[in-house]
């Protein structure tokens, strides 16, 4: 077995053998072969024989998966965002989750069905091989990394030899790592297929299109794959309002991603601040808050002494929705420690969030109107300017006293966690954000602001002793909102989930 | 029986030619011939499609990858690709409780094509060929629905 990669972290591998049958087309008879996908530490591609034996390798056709890696490299490699916003923790989940509530009306149901079907064209080595039973990896690109997951529920409902052994999971590795693995694997099985007739001008083909995507890529194409395919409307809007003829959009489109220089030769495009914010924005971002965010990444103000530089760490999310929110509260604990803060102190008064807090650390805080209500704050950095953490007047939740607050302390999880190539940052906080990165930044923010001694001090010990006094005072200390502190009180153990929805009734 | 329907007696082959296919009926236990209907209505409107599994059987072998179909005689199989819609080079049909896929994988000495097909996760089923299938009569929408929630849910499969 040729194996590429680390099996404890990502790798590949393939060998090439006789086909059982010689009747099916040349291409995919020549590239029959074994096949190994190992994602930390686990063999995706064991499982158990209808025999009881156990196999710890795929046999399937080669050819169409090469051929997949090479035709779907830059999406693969550089879109995130889901079709349809979604709370599933991967992309494999994404695929089950978004059938749970099917739309009623048919012609939607079609364009569910057709979105999905091309984001797993794009993303899902399975649908390379339909007739095959291979392991549904799906690849995407999350900040620096690449997110690769998989989940096997649908499979069981179609009759086959195979029960695979890890049925589902997931993991976030280093996007070049990924990229190298992918790239080794494709170019070795091609080669091996050039020196056979029956494949060399198929291997000839995928040769040129590998070689082509780590000597000659399109920044342009890969960080359109990146922000979304709407940018290009944007463009043409923006090029109409201010009278250009709409025929030449590339250039506008380059200058709103924020891409100044020539490409350069790699296997993977790191994303501007541009790409980043725009992927996690809805697909219909309207040209003005395009051009609103554009502007904010163009006027970032220069700075070089930064405080907030000295607690930056880029930490990919935990995988588990459980164990993000635990990952979360954990760093918002260690913040507050590293800057010395009493652990029963609120960030009220002298420890102000956004007057005092913020400032001290370099962060400029900056108000947006945005059109769409759905995004609550935002967050961007770059090294050498200032880092902004944003709030959208016309917010949800962000246009409250107290949502303002929560929000300014999520988009500070961001900007301190959330570090993507470059070391920058740049996400929209909305319901298209990265799901995982959200649920972390929100916890973050309520165990920042409510630490479980600042509740301790501020509410009667016996939850059954309390009285809506006792809440609206611990509101009024730690500056949050009833919402916020009744789900924090739940969430950390205080009350049980009925009693949260008894004191959201009647405080 | 619909006026597209006539000529039981005629020949397979003249039919073809003439453009018109056998239209079947079918049921767990066996197939009849109904009558046959203009390929205009979508039953058949290629060369004629042969399909032959024997020699492909990658996915019967007990450690084989590929998805298995479920037990059916030649003619019920070779009836499921006369009357399944085409979309691209592959043509997609339904049997029971499963969904199929069809792709031609040689051609025979007459010139006709050799197919084999293959169950396929619902989903997978591409919404030109739902659609076809849903007015041609072979599948409803809230059979489809139905298939897509249950394939995708967390229960273990039937």
């Amino acid at each position: 077995m040729n194996l590429f990669g680390d099996r404890a972290r990502f790798a590949l591998g393939y060998q090439l053998i006789p086909d059982p049958d010689q009747a099916c087309q040349p291409l995919r008879r020549v590239s029959w072969g074994k096949l190994q996908i190992w994602v930390a530490g686990r063999n995706l591609t064991e499982g158990i024989s209808s025999n009881q034996d156990v196999v710890n390798c795929a046999e399937v056709p080669l050819a169409p998966i090469v051929a997949w890696i090479a035709e779907k490299w830059d999406p693969m490699l550089h879109e995130s965002r889901l079709p349809r916003q979604s709370k599933s923790p991967d992309a494999a989940s994404w695929c089950f989750d978004c059938f749970v509530s099917l739309p009623d009306d048919d012609s939607k149901l079609d364009q569910l069905l057709d979105a999905r079907a091309g984001w797993r064209a794009r993303h899902a080595m399975g649908y390379s091989l339909p007739d095959f039973r291979l392991p549904d990896l799906h690849l995407r690109r999350v900040n620096s990394g690449i997110e690769l997951s998989w989940n096997d529920r649908e499979w069981r409902s179609v009759a086959n030899s195979i029960n695979l052994q890890e049925p589902s999971g997931s993991a976030i590795l280093p996007a070049t790592e990924v990229a190298q693995v992918l790239f080794d694997w494709a170019i070795s099985l091609s080669r091996e297929l050039q020196s056979i007739p029956e494949s060399a001008d198929f291997a000839h083909e995928m040769n040129r299109l590998l070689q082509g995507h780590r000597t000659a890529p399109s920044a342009l194409k890969r960080l359109q794959w990146a922000a979304g395919q709407h940018l290009d409307q944007a463009a043409r809007d923006a090029r109409r309002l201010v009278g250009l003829a709409n025929d030449d959009i590339e250039e506008t489109v380059q200058a709103l991603l924020g891409i100044s220089e020539p490409d350069s030769a790699a296997l993977i495009t790191p994303l501007t601040i541009p790409a980043m914010l725009f992927r996690s924005a809805s697909p219909e971002l309207t040209s003005p808050d395009l051009w609103n965010l554009s502007k904010a990444i163009n006027q970032l103000p220069s700075n070089t002494n930064i405080p907030l530089r000295d607690y930056q760490q880029a930490s990919p999310p935990s995988m588990s929705p459980e164990t993000v929110y635990k990952d979360g509260y954990a760093k918002a604990v260690a913040f507050r420690e590293s800057l010395g803060m009493e652990p029963g102190l609120p960030l009220t008064g002298d420890l102000d969030l956004e007057s005092k807090l913020l400032p001290e650390l370099g962060v400029v805080v900056r108000d947006f109107t945005l059109e769409d209500k759905e995004i609550d704050g935002l967050a961007m950095f770059a090294p050498g300017k200032s880092p902004l953490a944003g709030v959208n007047l016309t917010g949800k939740y962000s246009s409250t006293r107290w949502g303002r607050r929560m929000t300014l302390a999520h988009e500070l999880c961001h900007l301190l966690y959330d570090l993507s190539d470059g070391q920058s940052v740049g996400i929209v906080s909305n319901p298209w954000a990265p799901e995982l990165l959200e649920k972390r930044a929100n916890a973050f923010a309520a165990m920042l602001l409510m630490p479980r001694l600042a509740l301790e001090v501020s509410l009667p010990a016996n939850s059954r002793q309390w009285t809506p006094e006792d809440l609206h005072g611990a509101m009024r200390f730690l500056g949050v909102g009833r919402t916020a502190l009744m789900n924090h009180l739940h969430n950390l153990g205080f009350i049980s989930h009925s009693e949260r929805d008894a004191w959201l009734d009647s405080i | 029986m619909s006026a597209a329907f006539f000529n039981a007696d005629l020949p397979a082959r003249r039919c073809w030619q003439e453009g018109w296919a056998k239209k079947y009926a079918t049921d767990n236990e066996t197939t009849t011939i109904i009558g046959w209907a203009s390929t205009s209505k979508g039953f058949l409107n290629k060369a004629p499609m042969k399909y032959d599994s024997t020699t492909y059987r990658k996915h019967k072998r007990p450690d084989g990858w590929g998805t298995k179909c479920p037990p059916m005689t030649q003619e019920q199989a070779q009836v499921l690709l006369d009357t399944s819609v085409p979309v691209g080079d592959s043509r997609y049909n339904i049997f029971e409780k499963h969904c199929f896929k069809a792709f031609s994988h040689a051609t025979d000495n007459d010139g006709d094509t050799i197919w084999h097909g293959f169950p396929i996760k619902w989903s997978d089923l591409p919404t030109e060929a739902k659609n076809q299938l849903i007015a041609n009569g072979l599948l409803t929408s809230t059979e489809y629905r139905k298939r897509l929630r249950k394939s995708s849910s967390t229960e273990l499969a039937p």
